[in-house]
């Protein structure tokens, strides 16, 4: 059974139907690609999917339990959870906070609000800023960061709070080039490592073939065309539509 | 170490200070309120970066709560109304126990109050939270100047400081440097918990924390309910200070209190721990010399005041402090051997 499964989904703002009839599958364990040109209604897909606003057609599983009614930190605490396209993290506090704070949240009680981390919190946490390279800066205010290191420290975050499933709105949206390739090296061990099933948007067309098991393209709110990234790759609507030939 | 000692010197000056100033024990008495007031509003304004103007509703509330505790336990009610000030004087003992009785039922109050306010206001964020908020503290001071069992209007006078007490002035400029130093420690606590951290993160991006499955509506109900606690407290010891209760003057005094506050935690730093202490004190201190040396003219000079914080010390001195030399609040690259590996 797939760990996440969008059946028919539908979400329109006003009179622009920014998704349309979209059914996609994400089997657990796997690195999974969403691609399409601008506005064709990913970002949408990964709002509804993570409780922004909801659907309004169309179900939503993830792990066989339907969220489409859930509030995103709801739908955060059951594991599924989203990186943002324009980065977030807690700019005026320091690397390590970030990284303590964005425990997992679902068994939290009353009383363990008012304690401090375990010591455990804090190996771990300064063993995440380790393997996404931020060890030295920990002890920095993250708003102090380069942008791509802050996407590093957002992704160790997720990282911290130990999801089943990550998505990722366009992890290498303005990083150098050299970065590029150890973010492609650290979501594939995330992915290999900590057992955390990837769906990733990437416009970055060697980024996203390099990771993906299995691509779904968008175009106009509608699901296009999926398939390995080979398949992909020759698909001749897919060129299309990145072509602006629709 | 040094925090011990640190902690232990403010402990002695502040306690020696009324002995051996004792003309100054009144003023003393407003300063560890003021700090009590710039304490609390950082905690929701500051520390979690929710902008309240309204949080004077729980001084006034504590303030009302107290005295009408302290009122019906030991007189009756026309008589009360109709003499006041006149009736003798309660045995001290009497007086202590309406006054603790008192100070725990607007303490509870103000918690309800909080959870059940928050959890509407809450929701609201940035401007539209700081309005609804100062829309609290006013409504507060119309309704309670049409309520008669509180005196509406013509406010209320509190019970009159009984002898066998000592000095009025030592009393309650004790009381209150328990009050702001129970606050402060407590604080303390709080932001060095997983609480202290999530109501920054809230601060800092809620979207993100609520993406990350915080309980962020759980996390500002309770920092809202801490302010609230500690203020209603403050307001009931100020009420029997002051003596007498004016529904918009002493007790929802949005324009006085309830800007000062904000103005305190502005002017020491947003955000830190001794911020709104640094703060507090600059102010009350320069707002005094203003009454004594420039009187006639001490709300324009107030006013110039207020004016210079913002457009000067928009960060406050902690703030800073912070920017200026961030190595001292330990924010900085740990070994440069390492420093590679980033890249």
């Amino acid at each position: 059974m797939s760990l996440l499964q969008v059946k028919d989904c539908s979400k329109s703002f006003g009179g622009v139907l920014a998704n349309d009839h979209i059914s996609l599958e994400v089997p657990e364990g796997q690195i999974i690609g969403l691609i399409g040109p601008n506005g064709s209604g990913k970002t949408t897909l990964f709002n509804s999917v993570v409780g922004y606003h909801p659907v309004d057609a169309g179900t939503i599983e993830f792990k066989g339990q339907e969220i489409s009614h859930l509030q995103v930190p709801q739908i955060a605490r059951l594991g599924l959870l989203r990186t943002f396209q324009q980065t977030r993290i807690y700019g005026k506090m320091t690397c390590v906070q970030n990284m303590q704070i964005s425990v997992p949240h679902a068994s939290e009680r009353l009383a363990e609000m008012f304690t401090s981390f375990p010591a455990e919190v804090q190996e771990k946490a300064d063993a995440i800023l380790e393997f996404v390279g931020l060890y030295s800066k920990r002890r920095l205010l993250a708003g102090d960061l380069s942008f791509g290191q802050q996407k590093l420290l957002e992704f160790g975050m997720a990282l911290m709070n130990q999801p089943r499933m990550l998505l990722l709105d366009e992890p290498t949206a303005g990083i150098n080039p050299t970065l590029i390739n150890g973010i492609i090296d650290r979501l594939k061990r995330a992915n290999a490592e900590f057992g955390i099933t990837l769906l990733v948007i990437e416009h970055n067309m060697r980024v996203i073939m390099n990771l993906a098991e299995h691509i779904y393209c968008l175009a106009h709110g509608k699901l296009l065309a999926d398939g390995a990234p080979d398949v992909i790759r020759n698909d001749q609507r897919v060129i299309d539509a990145y072509l602006g030939a629709h | 170490m040094k925090v011990i000692l640190r902690y232990t010197l403010i402990a002695i000056a502040a306690l020696a200070a009324p002995l051996l100033f004792p003309e100054y024990q009144i003023q003393l008495a407003w300063l560890w309120l003021m700090v009590v007031f710039a304490l609390t509003w950082d905690a929701v304004g500051g520390q979690m970066g929710y902008n309240s103007f309204g949080n004077v509703f729980y001084f006034g509330l504590g303030m009302y709560v107290t005295a009408v505790v302290q009122r019906d336990l030991y007189y009756d009610f026309e008589e009360y109304e109709t003499l006041a000030g006149s009736l003798d004087t309660l045995p001290p003992a009497d007086y202590l126990t309406g006054m603790s009785l008192g100070l725990a039922a607007s303490a509870v109050c103000a918690v309800l109050c909080a959870i059940v306010l928050g959890s509407g206001i809450l929701r609201l964020r940035g401007h539209y939270f700081a309005i609804c908020t100062l829309g609290l503290g006013i409504a507060a001071g119309e309704i309670a100047a049409g309520i008669d069992y509180i005196g509406a209007g013509s406010g209320l006078v509190t019970p009159v400081f009984p002898d066998g007490l000592g000095e009025k002035g030592l009393f309650f400029c004790y009381l209150l440097l328990a009050l702001a130093a129970v606050t402060f420690l407590v604080l303390r606590w709080l932001y060095t918990s997983r609480f202290g951290l999530a109501i920054n993160a809230i601060r800092d991006d809620e979207d993100k924390a609520e993406a990350m499955g915080l309980h962020t509506t759980r996390y500002k109900t309770i920092a809202w309910c801490v302010s609230g606690f500690f203020l209603a407290i403050a307001g009931g010891i100020m009420g029997d200070l002051i003596g007498f209760i004016d529904p918009v003057d002493t007790a929802f005094a949005g324009a006085t209190f309830g800007v000062w506050m904000v103005l305190m935690a502005i002017l020491g730093g947003k955000g830190t721990l001794w911020g709104p202490v640094i703060g507090a004190t600059i102010f009350h201190v320069t707002q005094e010399i203003f009454w004594t040396f420039l009187f006639g003219w001490q709300r324009v000079a107030l006013g110039a005041l207020i004016v210079i914080i913002v457009v000067f010390f928009p960060q406050g001195v902690m703030g800073f402090a912070r920017a200026r030399w961030p190595d001292r609040f330990g924010h900085r690259v740990e070994s440069v051997a390492d420093e590679g590996a980033t890249q």
